[in-house]
């Protein structure tokens, strides 16, 4: 079990100590039950650190606006921002360093391992107790939650709110850190591409249609693309038109920049902004879930990014994010990769 | 049916007018709508200007309201929109739609000094306002006009600048970086605010 | 007028109405949205809260504005698309997005008429459900001038009785809806009024979220426009459009030319829904951006809201919905910004 005191003695360590810059993790604001992420510099404060199954947010988005703070800053704060990081988090960090977009030494990894269980799923959970008033949610006695409501405490199966991913998942404990909590037993995934079987079970048509279908939904806000810690370009194939301009842009380079993709949220655009962006996560994307998570019309993108993560292993016997030291999928090739589409 | 805001009026550019060379290029486009209509407007309000297919920027009219043949505006050439608009000729088609802003409140002015200050494009805007003022003289007091630059190469209007300057009456005073020596400030600015 | 419609009967009430487009809040695979009523037989009104508000109806996501064609290669004709807007009735509206049309109704009303959303607002009737229990555990209307049960901004009101509906009509088209409804209403019995009169401040004390003393929230964001707090606030953000979006006050929008041939030029002058929470909002071409991070664009929102749109409109431009609370994957909770702001140094 992690303790939680463990965590705010190394949060407050490092903070006293000066170690690092600030700390992100997760609070649980009064009033609510669902953990938030926070920033802390102050090491008074780290008694606002928790640790519970409402922490599902990939807190290694924040990098991205890091780097980008740094960059804009004439004198760069050298010291590395400490993260709290579960097993998919840690997976993200890997892949950042394989994309040389951090380095080791910009981060300070609190591991902490999401043990027998995982986080839970706040719609499953919101729907499974209908109408009652949630308090809290802690981890439980083996494969359960134990969730408090007005009306007392109870314990649910793990199974019943787990979150997706947590199901697919190949890394409860996280594969890089600086100081590791909670329990290192691994825990297996007997079929670690389940989501992905739900669309390949599907034949051509019945795909399309029910990507139609899906994507229909979109209203194209970007939450997808924005909770994404590997969606750190600049400047969006999205949204070619205004980003990345500065003063020493030249009106022929604004003038030629290629707008990709309408802004309309139709059909065409929509599968368009999702396929390509899927794409752009093949052999990156390491199923933390945000993406479906912060959809707020429900669109299971998850089911894309699952498949790109199975062609990954199963045509390169590539595993994403397990190892820093292995070039990024798409940067690098191996003699006997496939290649029978070459005729 | 109720007018429709968004949808622009056509006119015809029938004259393009190089300002200024190189990569701060500025044109001065003049367009005449192809309804034969007019447009009534205030001195300091701009109008949405349309490429089609390409977009829409807001641009200040930067002739008189009193000028009745057509509406001018004098462009820099900084993006997508404004590169497109560089390519256009005399004859070409542009969406115009507005007026928009608020304008400058002049009937607050009557009577004063007034001092009108703008840098490289940005008289473009005043431009509207000096002619009025000029035009209708003796409702305000002394006309001044401070016009700076990056570059002396980037000023609009130089030829009607340099008229202005070489005329006598009703010109503004003008400050601008085609004058050799400072002036000396007339004895009715020093020390005054208009 | 005041009437009784027997819940049983709402799906006849439906048929009746059948010459109109109907929208209600459907479930579609766990989210609760307005979609076409195509199977009115067996339509339950849902006591829940849409994810995607009403405006979509009269605001909708994208629409086409014009056409522009290029013919004979000198000539370019320019082809309004007003829109196509059949007579319209939304159910199941909650009070606070009724006043939020309100709202929208001022901003594309008056000196600069939107054609589009009016035409769009004028051919649809809004049917409210009060709240007799609030739909979302994040809602607060009654902090910014709303109620569960205000009927602003709706031609009927409909207060759930438990067997019943007791409906209000509002406006004349509220009233040409009951009665073309006929026979299935009914008139209110006394105990039918008392139960209103009951269920009024009972819906009140419900709501479990409150934003309290706020009347000087807008005089005082004017002094705070260099305030940390922005800073703290918006370090989790994520810079998404979900607060925007699915906020039913917000109404800023993007025009883009969609070109559909460049030699013959062809093609569409598209609106879209736009947000100040992407960073390219406020992006000039010359690479300046006024609003350069998020903390810029918290202020941003937080002062439109509560300042500008206050001084303009006279009005919050936050119907206390809760939407935003809700979506926020980071849980932004705009009670507890307008509350630090409202505290702030003190």
């Amino acid at each position: 079990m992690v303790k939680i005191e463990d965590l705010r003695a190394e949060a407050q360590r490092l903070l006293k100590g000066g170690t690092v810059k600030y700390i992100i993790g997760y609070e649980r604001p009064a009033g609510s039950w669902k953990a938030n992420p926070v920033f802390l510099k102050n090491p008074e404060e780290t008694d606002r650190l928790v640790w519970d199954p409402t922490c599902y947010h990939n807190l290694v988005r924040f990098l991205i606006d890091e780097k980008r703070r740094k960059a804009k800053s004439k004198e760069p704060d050298p010291r590395p921002v400490g993260v709290v990081v579960k097993g998919c988090d840690s997976r993200a960090v890997v892949v950042l360093l394989q994309e040389k977009f951090i380095s080791r030494l910009d981060v300070y990894l609190i591991g902490v391992s999401c043990e027998a269980s995982g986080v839970i799923d706040e719609r499953k959970l919101e729907r499974k107790l209908a109408g009652k008033k949630v308090r809290g949610v802690a981890f439980g006695p083996a494969g359960s939650f134990t969730v408090t409501t007005d009306d007392g405490t109870v314990e649910v199966p793990a199974a019943e709110v787990l979150a997706d991913r947590c199901r697919d998942c190949i890394a409860n404990v996280p594969v890089v850190s600086d100081h590791l909590l909670g329990d290192k037993t691994k825990r297996t995934v007997a079929k670690p591409f389940q989501a992905a079987e739900k669309v390949e079970a599907m034949a051509p048509d019945a795909r399309w249609s029910f990507w139609e279908e899906q994507l229909g939904k979109c209203i194209r806000c970007y939450a997808c693309r924005s909770a994404c810690p590997m969606c750190y370009c600049d400047e969006c194939v999205a949204d070619s038109i205004c980003y990345a301009v500065t003063p020493d842009t030249t009106a022929e380079e604004k003038a030629q920049k290629i707008k990709w993709v309408e802004r309309s949220p139709v059909d065409s655009e929509n599968f368009f902004y999702h396929f390509v962006r899927a794409i752009h996560l093949a052999g990156r994307c390491i199923d933390c879930g945000e993406c479906e998570r912060a959809c707020p019309v429900g669109i299971p993108l998850r089911l894309l990014n699952k498949k790109l993560e199975k062609d990954a292993k199963e045509l390169f016997g590539y595993d994403v994010g397990l190892d820093a030291d292995q070039p990024a999928l798409i940067s690098c090739f191996r003699d006997d990769d496939p290649g029978d589409f070459i005729r | 049916m109720a007018p429709n805001i968004y949808l622009p009026s056509l006119a015809r550019i029938i004259a393009v007018k190089d300002e200024v060379a190189g990569p701060r290029a500025i044109k001065t486009f003049r367009t005449a709508f192809v309804d034969g209509g007019s447009f009534a407007f205030r001195c300091g309000q701009c109008a949405m200007l349309s490429v089609f297919g390409t977009g829409e920027v807001m641009i200040s009219i930067s002739s008189s309201p009193r000028e009745k043949d057509y509406l001018q505006f004098s462009i820099l050439k900084m993006g997508r929109v404004t590169s497109a608009i560089h390519e256009l000729e005399v004859g070409d088609l542009i969406g115009v739609r507005g007026p928009y802003g608020n304008g400058f409140p002049l009937e607050e002015w009557k009577g004063k000094n007034i001092i009108f200050a703008g840098g490289g494009i940005g008289l473009a805007p005043l431009w509207g306002l000096v002619h009025e003022t000029v035009a209708d003289k003796s409702a305000y007091g002394d006309l001044t006009l401070f016009y700076g630059s990056r570059t002396s190469q980037d000023i609009v209007y130089k030829e009607e600048l340099q008229a202005g300057a070489s005329s006598s009456g009703s010109w503004p005073r003008m400050f601008w970086p085609r004058s050799r020596r400072p002036r000396t400030p007339s004895p009715s600015l020093a020390g005054r605010p208009s | 007028m005041d009437k009784i419609l027997a819940k049983k009967d709402f799906p006849q009430w439906l048929k009746k109405l059948r010459a109109y487009r109907l929208f209600a809040p459907r479930l579609i695979e766990e989210v609760w949205n307005y979609e076409v009523v195509d199977d009115p037989d067996h339509y339950v009104l849902p006591d829940v809260q849409t994810v995607v508000p009403v405006k979509k109806v009269v605001f909708p996501a994208r629409e086409c504005f014009f056409e522009f064609e290029e013919t004979d290669g000198t000539t370019l004709t320019l082809t309004e698309r007003r829109p196509d807007a059949p007579a319209t009735v939304v159910f199941g509206v909650r009070p606070c997005e009724g006043k939020a049309l309100t709202l929208t109704d001022s901003v594309f009303g008056g000196t600069f008429d939107d054609p589009y959303y009016g035409e769009r607002r004028k051919a649809t009737a809004i049917v409210g459900l009060a709240c007799n229990t609030p739909p979302s555990s994040d809602c607060f209307c009654l902090s910014v001038g709303g109620a569960p049960h205000s009927t602003e901004g709706l031609d009927i009101l409909l207060t759930d009785l438990g067997e019943t509906y007791y409906a209000q009509a509002l406006t004349e088209t509220g009233k040409k809806l009951i009665n073309e409804g006929g026979a299935l209403f009914s008139e209110p019995k006394a105990e039918d009024r008392k139960t209103v009169e009951r269920l009024r401040p009972e819906s009140e004390r419900r709501l479990t979220r409150r934003l309290e003393n706020i009347k000087n929230v807008p005089a005082k964001l004017k002094g705070m426009f260099d305030a940390p707090l922005w800073d703290e606030e918006s370090l989790s953000c994520l810079r998404c459009g979900i607060c925007t979006y699915l906020c039913p006050t917000c109404h800023c929008f993007d025009m883009n030319d969609e070109v559909e041939s460049t030699v013959p030029l062809r093609g569409k002058k598209v609106r879209t829904w736009d947000t100040c929470q992407f960073p390219d909002f406020t992006m000039h071409s010359s690479g300046h951006n006024p609003r350069p991070d998020k903390a810029a664009r918290l202020r941003q929102r937080i002062n439109h809201k509560f300042q500008y749109f206050v001084e303009i409109w006279k009005d919050y431009q936050c119907t206390g919905c809760g939407r935003c609370i809700a979506l926020c994957p980071v849980g932004i909770d705009i009670i507890k910004v307008v509350e630090k702001v409202r505290d702030y140094g003190s």
